[in-house]
């Protein structure tokens, strides 16, 4: 179960980096630079890696937990 | 008689309270202080080499790079080195090419892990001016200043039975990111005609074009490593890191009341720390006049 948590944050990190680089993109095209719709991007992106990035220590955390109370069990 | 009762009942209040292990001596206060400063020198001849700035205004950049030092984490210390390196780049020596160059970053980059990594060093930078005059006059007992010192300038991370290898480790995970940067900056290089006007806007597109790939990379390194470290938690660790987590989703109320009751005990042991130090500084005077 927690591995599809992982997964589904990893899914996310990969979503929020695509959205960061849009962004980023954005601002860097010099013939027309888009700053107000980059920054919403932004804003977007990073929401959704923070996200990501809480999806996957929580599974981690709770992997590690289950991992040692079932060695200790034993 | 009533003296010998109190001392009894109180002990050795010095030892036992709280501050007493923050406070150094003042010949170690002194060594520090000598140690801060030949390191900010060093650094402010580095940093501050060919640079067309007032004597003053270099001495507040270095001392505002070591205040910053003891009391903050590293992004004040990157904005502050990022405003030397602006005032430095239109006067950069011809020298700092190359391994001069690779040399010179490694230096002050060591000087700086130095400073921060030093746990006495950081306490004298995070110290106030009058705090530190105050321990320079301060009169100890020379046994508790020898387990004082010993206890104390022994640096945060440094293991005292394998210093060599800490020391070795340190230099080459530093040269490995300075290799890295100076590998960055040789792949998209960055001449400096941008100030002076000089620069198309074609070559300024080609500029800044790899930029977005290498923002991502970097952030990709980032979160690979941080997830990597993540993975040695702990099952304790691990287990209240849930258990705050879950706390701070789905019970705002209950971090709110644990909050304020961390808050109350903080203030109730610090006054609770002001009154054995008040009531020796009682005790020594009573001494005194009887």
């Amino acid at each position: 179960m927690f591995w599809i948590r992982e997964i589904a944050g990893w899914i996310l990190v990969v979503i929020a980096l695509a959205l960061i680089q849009t962004g980023l993109a954005y601002v860097t095209n010099l013939d027309r630079p888009k700053v107000v719709e980059a920054a919403v991007i932004m804003i977007v992106g990073l929401g959704v890696l923070r996200a990501g990035i809480l999806l996957i220590r929580i599974s981690t955390a709770a992997r590690i937990c289950r991992t040692e109370r079932s060695a200790d069990q034993r | 008689m009533m003296r010998g009762n109190i001392s009894n009942d109180i002990g050795d209040l010095r030892l036992v309270t709280p501050n007493a292990d923050e406070r150094s001596t003042a010949s170690q206060t002194i060594r520090s202080l000598l140690q801060l400063a030949i390191v900010g020198l060093l650094i402010g001849v580095l940093l501050f080499h060919n640079v067309n700035l007032p004597v003053s205004v270099k001495g507040l950049f270095v001392v505002l790079l070591l205040w910053l030092i003891g009391r903050t984490s590293a992004t004040p210390l990157l904005i502050a080195f990022q405003m030397i390196l602006f005032f430095r780049e239109p006067h950069r020596p011809a020298t700092a090419d190359g391994l001069g160059s690779f040399v010179f970053v490694v230096i002050v980059l060591g000087l700086l892990v130095f400073l921060s990594r030093d746990r006495t060093l950081r306490r004298v930078a995070s110290r106030r001016v009058g705090d530190l005059i105050r321990s320079l006059f301060a009169k100890r007992d020379e046994d508790t200043d020898a387990a004082m010192s010993s206890e104390s300038t022994r640096p945060a991370t440094a293991p005292a039975h394998q210093p060599p290898i800490w020391f070795v480790r340190h230099i080459a995970s530093l040269m490995t990111c300075v290799l890295a940067a100076l590998l960055v900056l040789t792949t998209f290089p960055i001449s400096g005609g941008v100030e002076r006007g000089e620069r198309s806007l074609a070559a300024t597109k080609q500029v800044l074009e790899p930029v977005p790939l290498v923002l991502v990379a970097t952030l990709i390194a980032v979160i690979a490593a941080a997830e990597l470290a993540w993975r040695t938690l702990t099952m304790e660790q691990a287990s209240m890191y849930l258990r705050s987590t879950q706390v701070n989703l789905l019970h705002a109320d209950i971090r709110l009341i644990v909050r304020s009751r961390l808050k109350y005990r903080r203030r109730q042991k610090r006054t609770a720390s002001k009154l054995p130090t008040m009531a020796v500084e009682h005790v020594s005077s009573v001494g005194g006049s009887g």
